[in-house]
């Protein structure tokens, strides 16, 4: 039996290769995704996980007394008294440079 | 014509057949057609769809991925933290081990190279678990990565490990009765661990922590502070609460002696014991405060009134006698100021039991404290029928009424804040807590000036520190022990506020049994033992705090806070500073 192929089924053939071609592209490169998601979501967990122990630790390292006893040993520091401290406000300001300009010799 | 039709026959024949071919033929081509037409159409739907996801479907895949696959990182229960975030409670990733008996091969032989290699458990145990021939027995919890590889070297059959977790306390002894611990398996067993535990089993997969009140920075000053007092004075504990006046909002709670909240099974009741919402206690002194601003309150005494303080008060066969004899009248502010039994006597006798019992009530001394925290003490008081009259005088300056320090802690703040009384809470809370007035706003002005006058030149001048501006009360008990007064046992207390010209926040010391010492002077009373704690609690928690040392503005603060009263026994001036 003489089977002619007409130019509509020969399109159809082409177009059915090219779909299956297309679709077992998109689904390899589907299941590439998907693995590379799973590698992502894994690797994020265990950044999460890393960084929740680094906070933990970050805690534990700068416990307040153990800050106090690094700081006596490296820094030359002391504790501030209340008369180490002066409010800046306007008013200091201005009765400041007032009292600078009342000064006998200033200008 | 045989022939003929024959051939017709033939032909017709022939006929017939090709044209049932040819139908044959039309009928296949047919169906071919609509087969393909079908298929195609079939196939141009998918290409569409493939085009269609190819263009516009990556969103689609993102959230069907993504919603499959959850990226939270899950632990069994939420971290507990302070005010400004720093972490105070997690939990922490651990493997666990276990034995399979029924799997183990030379159980004694296989026993005796895991105690070697975790010498921790005991040998006989081991070999009982291994030899037990049962599929589950816990080896041990938590193990540590270097022993988890020990155990991996030695290869044993029937030993597996499980994803396992542990609650850590980052800053170990720090908030140990505040924050409470967790047993073996999670679960809260005390402090906010315990209040707050399903809140804390769920709050992970909602991704909210629990945010307390507390800061660690001034924990940790407070902590230091008073460990310094406790050693010096070789006393047998401590307890310190700072609360903000305003809120209720408790800033910091220490209890010594304390616990490793890691290791509770090493720790002794007495480590265990919160002093300052379980321990109730006759404060003594401080509760003199509750009598004069009631006094003050009612009307029933004003600033120029004075109180013969010279001789000692009988009540029955019980004689009420001062610190230090004074010998003449002191008004009320004196009273305070040198802390006169016999005055505070004098006082609760003007409004009378009853106004003191509903005084004593509305300041919340009768009641638990409603603070976040199962470990609360009830106050022990006598009922309305057995608040006779010695009881009467006794709680006006500070026994026969057991309280928690976090009581006083809560009643002062109402006195100095304006009158408002807030519940202390530990949670932070983002809506302002509403307060029940308890005083007028001109009687908290009074205590406020007289708890300035006491720390200016009162008891309370170990706690007075340049520029913050403190005021408060000292108090000194005597403890009892088998159920008499010792004279040797005293509880030396502090409670005041800073600064007490706009109150902020306050703060409470109390010293157990300190012993007397050259530190102490051979004094174990609050204002040499507790008060001193107090100021360098302020001078160095202050400015954390935001309360800056105002020195320049000296002059004209203390204008703010002089009580107007002339003294009866003797003029301020004279007084030793």
């Amino acid at each position: 039996m003489n089977i002619r192929w007409k130019p509509s089924s020969f399109s159809g053939v082409v177009l059915i290769a090219i779909t299956i071609a297309c679709l077992f592209m998109v689904k390899h490169n589907v299941h590439g995704i998907s693995k590379e998601i799973h590698r992502l979501n894994n690797a994020i967990m265990k950044e999460k996980e890393a960084i929740h122990i680094l906070h933990a630790e970050w805690a534990f390292l700068t416990q307040p007394n153990k800050l106090a006893k690094l700081a006596d040993k490296h820094l030359d520091l002391q504790p501030m008294a209340g008369k180490d401290i002066k409010r800046l406000s306007m008013d200091n300001l201005i009765s400041e440079a007032n009292q600078t300009t009342d000064k006998p010799g200033a200008n | 014509m045989n022939g003929l039709s024959r051939k017709h026959l033939l032909r017709t024949a022939e006929k017939s057949a090709a044209e049932r071919t040819e139908l044959a033929l039309q009928t296949f081509r047919n169906r071919i057609r609509f087969t393909t037409v079908v298929i195609s159409l079939l196939f141009t739907v998918l290409a569409a769809r493939i085009v269609e996801l190819n263009i516009y479907g990556a969103d689609e895949i993102n959230k069907s991925t993504t919603s499959s696959r959850s990226l939270d990182f899950i632990l069994k229960r939420g971290d507990i933290v302070d005010r400004q975030g720093v972490l105070l409670a997690t939990n922490l990733t651990t493997a666990s081990l276990f034995i399979n008996a029924k799997e183990v091969i030379e159980p004694t032989l296989s026993a005796k190279k895991l105690h070697e290699a975790l010498p921790d458990i005991s040998l006989n145990e081991l070999e009982n678990k291994f030899t037990s021939g049962k599929s589950f027995h816990w080896i041990k919890r938590h193990v540590s990565p270097d022993e988890q590889q020990r155990v991996h070297n030695l290869g044993l059959p029937g030993l597996y490990f499980t994803r396992d977790e542990r609650r850590i306390y980052p800053q170990s002894n720090l908030f140990s009765h505040t924050i409470g611990v967790v047993d073996v398996d999670g679960n809260g067993i005390s402090g906010l661990e315990k209040q707050f535990d399903e809140q804390l089993l769920l709050s992970q997969a909602k991704h909210s922590n629990l945010q307390t009140t507390l800061d660690l920075r001034v924990q940790s000053i407070v902590h230091e502070e008073l460990q310094k007092a406790v050693d010096l004075n070789q006393a047998v504990g401590g307890s310190s609460i700072i609360m903000d006046v305003n809120t209720g909002e408790v800033i910091s709670m220490v209890s010594l002696p304390d616990f490793d909240p890691h290791h509770i099974q090493r720790s002794t009741e007495r480590q265990r014991f919160n002093q300052t919402t379980l321990g109730v206690y006759e404060m003594g002194s401080t509760m003199k405060l509750t009598t004069v601003a009631t006094a003050i309150d009612t009307d029933t005494v004003n600033l120029h009134d004075t109180f013969d303080v010279s001789a000692p008060l009988h009540f029955g066969k019980y004689t009420i006698n001062d610190y230090s004899t004074k010998n003449g009248s002191l008004t009320a502010p004196e009273v305070l100021m040198y802390s006169s039994n016999r005055g505070t006597a004098k006082i609760v006798e003007r409004f009378g039991k009853q106004t003191q019992r509903q005084y004593i009530s509305n300041l919340g001394m009768l009641s638990k404290v409603k603070i976040e925290l199962p470990e609360t003490s009830a106050p022990l008081y006598p009922s309305e029928k057995n608040w006779s009259m010695l009881s009467m005088i006794t709680i006006s300056y500070g026994y026969g009424l057991s309280i928690t320090p976090l009581h006083v802690v809560k009643a002062v703040a109402a006195m100095v804040n304006g009158g408002v009384l807030y519940e202390p809470t530990i949670i932070k809370k983002e809506a302002k807590p509403q307060g029940v007035r308890v005083l007028s706003e001109k009687t908290s002005e009074y205590m406020r000036k007289m708890l300035r006058l006491i720390v200016e030149h009162g008891g309370g001048k170990r706690a007075n520190i340049p520029g913050f501006f403190p005021g408060g009360k000292t108090g000194t008990s005597e403890i009892l022990i088998n159920g008499r007064y010792s004279k040797r046992a005293n509880l030396g207390s502090f409670v005041g506020a800073f600064p007490i010209n706009d109150p902020k926040y306050a703060v409470i010391v109390l010293i157990d049994q300190a012993k007397p010492n050259e530190f102490n002077h051979w004094l174990t009373i609050g204002g040499i033992v507790a008060a001193p704690v107090a100021g360098s609690i302020i001078k160095r928690a202050g400015p954390l705090l935001g309360v800056w040392p105002q020195e320049d503005q000296s002059e004209r603060v203390n204008e703010e806070l002089t009580l107007d009263f002339t003294p009866s026994f003797k003029p301020l001036t004279q007084i030793k500073q």
